[in-house]
């Protein structure tokens, strides 16, 4: 897969992948649970829209208020790793 | 409510997984009643998580070598060598309202019946958050947990002894994976019950069996044929197949 990949292992969890390919998708891959499973490519989707945002925190904040409306859970990995992942792939 | 406990037998991997959906299907129905499986794995196989890339954890062309299985699993977590000989696995499916609503409660819950079995066979093991169970800081049992219409699924493993070398040749193990932990090799951060205890695999399962059932109403029990039947087309139609496991 090309584009840019951040690989985190967080400690006391799990390891995640994320990949920002060079037409602006984001690909998530790890050994994280998330529930529901097929949500992941909703938190994918979200993850591109946060590209566009001005910073972290407003990315952050959109990206908690999607994964709470849809009632999304994530054990193993938080928003601000997601997001601080993204920011180093698009540096 | 009373259970059903189907004692330990082999399947290949599409197969394994497939069961497993076709009985959750079962419970959501109300044809089917909460269950508890032991199981293994013919020919050997890994499976990995949801979310995880079979090219980024498997070396599959070595898995086709070998004549080891490959399946992706609906759960998440990680990527997991099957030793046909090496390992039991389990799966406890049954309706969502018996297990603690909190997803760590629940892994709580049934990690803990494997931290019972162990004790049974002398072994002290410990369950680590999220979703481990660790004997002398190494692991020695994994596990996973859905939650769908209602219906929960945990399956998991425990290693009885472990072939090291096929597991890191099957296996594309992260370095960062070694990150935080006090460990030389990824070879390090696992353990089997052969190396703590002399128990044999039947004392094992006799173990698991106790400890899974205990507290419960059960029954001894078999796959009913419409079981059968779903869980082999699961098997064929999603679980062998490639876009399936390929997926991500």
């Amino acid at each position: 897969m090309s584009g840019r990949t951040v690989v985190r292992k967080i400690d006391g969890g799990k390891l995640f992948r994320l990949t920002l390919l060079p037409t602006g998708k984001v690909r998530l891959h790890g050994d994280f649970f998330l529930y529901p499973e097929e949500r992941i490519e909703a938190i994918e989707e979200w993850l591109e829209c946060c590209l566009t945002m001005p910073d972290k925190t407003s990315a952050k904040r959109y990206l908690e208020k999607e994964i709470d409306e849809e009632k999304i859970t994530i054990l193993g990995v938080d928003v601000q790793h997601l997001i601080d992942a993204l920011w180093r792939a698009k540096e | 409510m009373r259970w059903r406990f189907v004692d330990f037998e082999y399947w290949s991997a599409a197969m394994n997984m497939g069961i497993d959906e076709a009985v959750c299907e079962g419970v959501m129905k109300g044809t089917s009643p909460p269950t508890i499986r032991l199981y293994g794995w013919k020919p050997s196989a890994v499976s990995i998580g949801a979310f995880q890339s079979m090219n980024q954890e498997v070396d599959y062309r070595t898995c086709v070598l070998l004549g080891i299985d490959v399946v992706r699993r609906r759960t998440g977590g990680g990527a997991v060598y099957h030793d046909q000989h090496g390992e039991i696995t389990y799966s406890v499916i049954c309706p969502e309202e018996l297990m603690p609503l909190d997803i760590n409660a629940a892994y709580r819950e049934v990690c803990g019946r494997i931290v019972d079995a162990l004790a049974i066979l002398g072994v002290k093991g410990v369950f680590a958050p999220v979703n481990d169970v660790l004997v002398d800081g190494r692991k020695i049992s994994g596990s996973a947990q859905t939650r769908r219409n209602g219906v929960f699924l945990q399956h998991g493993t425990i290693l009885l002894s472990v072939d090291r070398k096929t597991m890191f040749r099957v296996l594309k193990v992260p370095s960062q994976k070694l990150e935080g932990r006090k460990l030389a090799s990824p070879e390090d951060r696992i353990i089997s019950l052969k190396e703590v205890c002399h128990a044999s695999k039947e004392e094992v399962l006799n173990a698991m069996k106790t400890s899974f059932l205990k507290g419960r109403t059960w029954d001894e029990g078999t796959w009913r044929d419409d079981e059968l039947v779903r869980a082999k087309v699961l098997a064929e139609q999603r679980y062998a197949s490639r876009d399936w496991n390929f997926s991500r």
